[in-house]
Parts: structure tokens; C-alpha cells; sequence
């Protein structure tokens, strides 16, 4: 074995290991799952190593092996975390759905989230909580998302901001009824 | 003239830096004049903002590394397939080819470097907006302005002066290259330029301490390979490179 591809591989991919398990565990719901389908990911990646053209993104490269290997074994085997529907109503104009933080009520209920973040996300349906992930948290632009879910741009582009107005939504519900914010009359 | 229902369409994309320049210039314009907007956008950058300080998620447990690099010892990467595998090539030729390919595919990834260089500086320069201060800065690029590289003053370098900033997510360096974008001092034209992490394993083919000259279509790219960085610059044509290297090295203000 070529012990410079090893070298040149771990260079590339041990700082990106975080943003791997973070994804990861967002996408499986559970620690354990999570650590396996990095565990996974990597070693396909690195039996796989010769293919990817060097100085390109490896980041989008490991990405969408990830992606795949949660969306063929993880999915599948039902290991994924229950999601309650949401009730859709799909706005007619997005600058009057409600779901609108101003800034000075994103100040009011920000050292107040604490978990419930977290746990909105997980409630996204797995199909709009990818786009999400790959988005808000790890930078990826819309065509690179598309390459890493191989779906058009436009898929992305509706399901990101769907995602977005869910979470939106349901963090509004949590701070009203939690009494962080008032109801707006 | 863009209303307030057009800016919160686009408050998605405006946030995450992807929408062309124009339409963008067009955003900025109506939150300069809508308080209504520019509140929505605000709280709109705050609230995710927030959400990745706080909720992308721990750290990978210390045993994962451990347990990834012993699982590495024990796999194999698949044999690395000859330069031209994919491409049909009768047998004939394939000999011919042997020798050339050698050294063209030791030189390829420079190469391509410069190219996509090239590209960006001809095509993806739309991107790039003049901004004066970190504030318009952030205005423009919402929350990706961590990844833009901004000049608070100009910087002199020889007889070019800039201070436009611009994010470029997919550089030939991979993502988080910074590109300056300059106007040549007597002519006019347009030199780009960008620094970068020397790609690993390139000092094998391009010593730490050459400059490299690439011509592409019109363009000329210089390639500078130094202290493990690599910076370029790419020039519309090779007579506004050759005023460049005339000039004595600068010192960065």
C-alpha cells in the first residue's frame, strides 16, 4: 500500500472530521450511529482516494460519500429518527408567512434557545434537514449541495428554504409559548 | 427600482452569497432605504448566526480519530489507474503518448491551478464588489463574511492598489481562497489575484522558492511557490505581466 496516499488522505481529511461527526449525528440522531457512519464514510473515501483529482473540494468529495452511505444503509434500515409531520401550509407569499424574526426578538430569545435548536432540526424531515445541514452549518454552496444530494439546484434551493421557514416557525411557537416573546397583535 | 416584496424573496440566497451581482447591488440598495427589510434581514442573519454558534453540534469523541486511523492501516487504496485510462486511446499511439504523459501528468495539477484561475479572473470576477469597510462587508455577504478577505486599508503593492474584497468558495486552493481583484496602474485592465495553502505534495513536482508562467487563451498567470503558500496572479495579457515583474518586490502596508 502506497503509504503517501495514506498521508496525503489523513492531511485532507482529519480536519475535517468534526464537520463529519456533527453532520453525522444530526443526520442519525444517535452518538453511536453517528461514529459508524463516519467510520463508514472515511474508509470508503479512502478506498476511493485514487479518484478524487487532487485540488479539487475534497470537502464536497467526503460530503457526498457520507451522504450516500447514510441515505443506502441508514435510511433504509429504518435507523433514522422519528420526525412528526409538520402541518404544511405552503405560504402564498413568503414575505407574509409570520415566521419573520426582527433582530431585536432574535436578542430577546437567544440566550434562551438552549436545546430546543437543536431539537427543531431534528424534527425536519431528513430531506429538508440535509440541505439545512450542509448549508447553515457547513458552508456548502447550492451547486455543491446539489452534487452532494445529486439533485437539481432548484431542489435544493426549495427544500433549504422550506427547512429554514419550518425551523423558523417552530422556534416563533417555542419562544411565544415559553413567554419570550409577546404575541404581536 | 426592487420593492420590499422582490428583497425578502431573495433574503435566502442574499444571505448565503449566492445571488449574482446585480441583483445583489439591488438588495443593498432597498435595505439602505427600508427599515422594515433591513430589520427582517437583520434578524434573519442574527437568528442563524446564532443557530451555528450554537447548535451545529459537538465535536467528533477523541476514540473516533483513533478507531478511523486503525481502520485505515487496515485498508487498501484501490491501485492509482495510469493518467489516461479514462480516455480511449488507440494502442498505436499509446506509446507515443507514454513519454509525453509523464511529465504533462506530473504538471497537470499546476496547470489546472492556472486554468481555473484564469476562469474566475474572466467569468467569475461578477462576484467580486468593491467594499470600503467591514460593515458593507457584512451587509453584502450576511453571515458567509468570515470567509470574505477584506483589505480595511488599500494595500500598495508596486503601483497597484486595491481594496475589493470578494469570497470565492471553490478556488483552485479549494474553499475559503480570498481573491483581490486590482486595476493595472497605467492601463486600466483588470490583474486578479489569490494565496493559498500550497496543494499537498506539489513541492514534488514545483519547488518551494520557483515562480511559474503559465499563458492561457490571452491571459497570462505568474505562480509564486513559497514557505508552503501559493499565490497567483493572472493578467489579461502577458504585457501587463511583464510590467509587473519589472516592478521591484513591494512591502504590504
Amino acid at each position: 500500500m502506497n503509504t503517501g496516499d495514506r498521508e496525503a488522505f489523513e492531511e485532507l481529511a482529519y480536519p475535517l472530521l468534526d464537520s463529519a461527526y456533527r453532520t453525522a449525528l444530526r443526520m442519525t440522531g444517535q452518538p453511536a450511529s453517528a461514529e459508524d457512519l463516519v467510520q463508514e464514510a472515511f474508509m470508503r473515501a479512502f478506498r476511493a482516494f485514487n479518484q478524487f483529482e487532487r485540488g479539487t473540494n475534497f470537502k464536497a468529495w467526503l460530503f457526498r460519500i457520507l451522504t450516500n452511505v447514510f441515505l443506502n444503509d441508514y435510511r433504509k434500515k429504518g435507523r433514522e429518527p422519528q420526525t412528526t409531520d409538520f402541518a404544511e401550509v405552503e405560504p402564498a407569499d413568503p414575505a407574509t408567512e409570520g415566521g419573520e424574526f426582527k433582530a431585536e426578538e432574535v436578542e430577546a430569545i437567544r440566550a434562551h434557545l438552549g436545546d430546543e435548536a437543536v431539537k427543531a432540526i431534528d424534527r425536519l424531515p431528513s430531506d429538508f434537514r440535509l440541505p439545512f445541514l450542509l448549508s447553515t452549518f457547513e458552508g456548502f454552496s447550492y451547486k455543491e449541495i446539489a452534487s452532494i444530494l445529486g439533485i437539481p439546484m432548484g431542489t435544493v434551493m426549495s427544500r433549504l428554504f422550506r427547512a429554514r421557514r419550518l425551523l423558523k416557525t417552530d422556534l416563533k411557537e417555542y419562544a411565544k409559548a415559553s413567554g419570550y416573546l409577546r404575541e404581536r397583535k | 427600482m426592487m420593492n420590499c416584496s422582490d428583497a425578502r424573496g431573495r433574503i435566502n440566497p442574499y444571505l448565503d452569497g449566492e445571488l449574482g451581482m446585480d441583483e445583489n447591488v439591488q438588495v443593498v440598495r432597498h435595505l439602505e432605504t427600508c427599515q422594515g427589510c433591513s430589520s427582517v434581514f437583520e434578524g434573519e442573519r442574527l437568528l442563524f448566526d446564532e443557530l451555528r454558534r450554537t447548535a451545529a453540534g459537538p465535536a467528533a469523541p477523541v476514540s473516533l480519530r483513533a478507531r478511523i486511523s486503525s481502520g485505515l492501516g487496515q485498508t487498501r487504496v484501490a491501485s492509482r489507474p495510469w493518467p489516461f485510462a479514462r480516455a480511449l486511446v488507440p494502442a498505436a499511439a499509446a506509446a507515443v503518448l507514454l513519454a509525453v504523459f509523464v511529465t504533462f501528468f506530473a504538471s497537470q495539477p499546476v496547470e489546472a491551478m492556472a486554468r481555473r484561475a484564469v476562469a474566475w479572473h474572466d467569468q467569475g470576477s461578477a462576484r467580486v464588489v468593491p467594499v470600503s469597510t467591514v460593515t458593507e462587508l457584512e451587509t453584502f455577504y450576511g453571515s458567509q463574511g468570515k470567509k470574505a478577505c477584506l483589505h480595511e486599508r488599500t494595500v500598495t503593492a508596486g503601483k497597484y492598489s486595491y481594496k475589493s474584497a470578494s469570497v470565492e468558495k471553490s478556488g483552485p486552493g479549494g474553499s475559503d481562497t480570498c481573491w483581490w481583484v486590482a486595476t493595472c496602474p497605467t492601463s486600466g485592465c483588470r490583474m486578479t489575484h489569490a494565496c493559498f495553502p500550497a496543494p499537498q505534495g506539489i513541492e514534488k513536482t514545483w519547488p518551494d522558492g520557483k515562480r511559474r508562467t503559465f499563458t492561457i487563451g490571452e491571459r497570462t498567470v505568474i505562480m509564486n511557490h513559497r514557505n508552503g503558500q501559493v499565490c497567483l496572479f493572472v493578467f489579461d495579457n502577458a504585457l501587463e505581466a511583464d510590467k509587473f515583474l519589472a516592478v521591484p518586490r513591494p512591502a504590504r502596508d
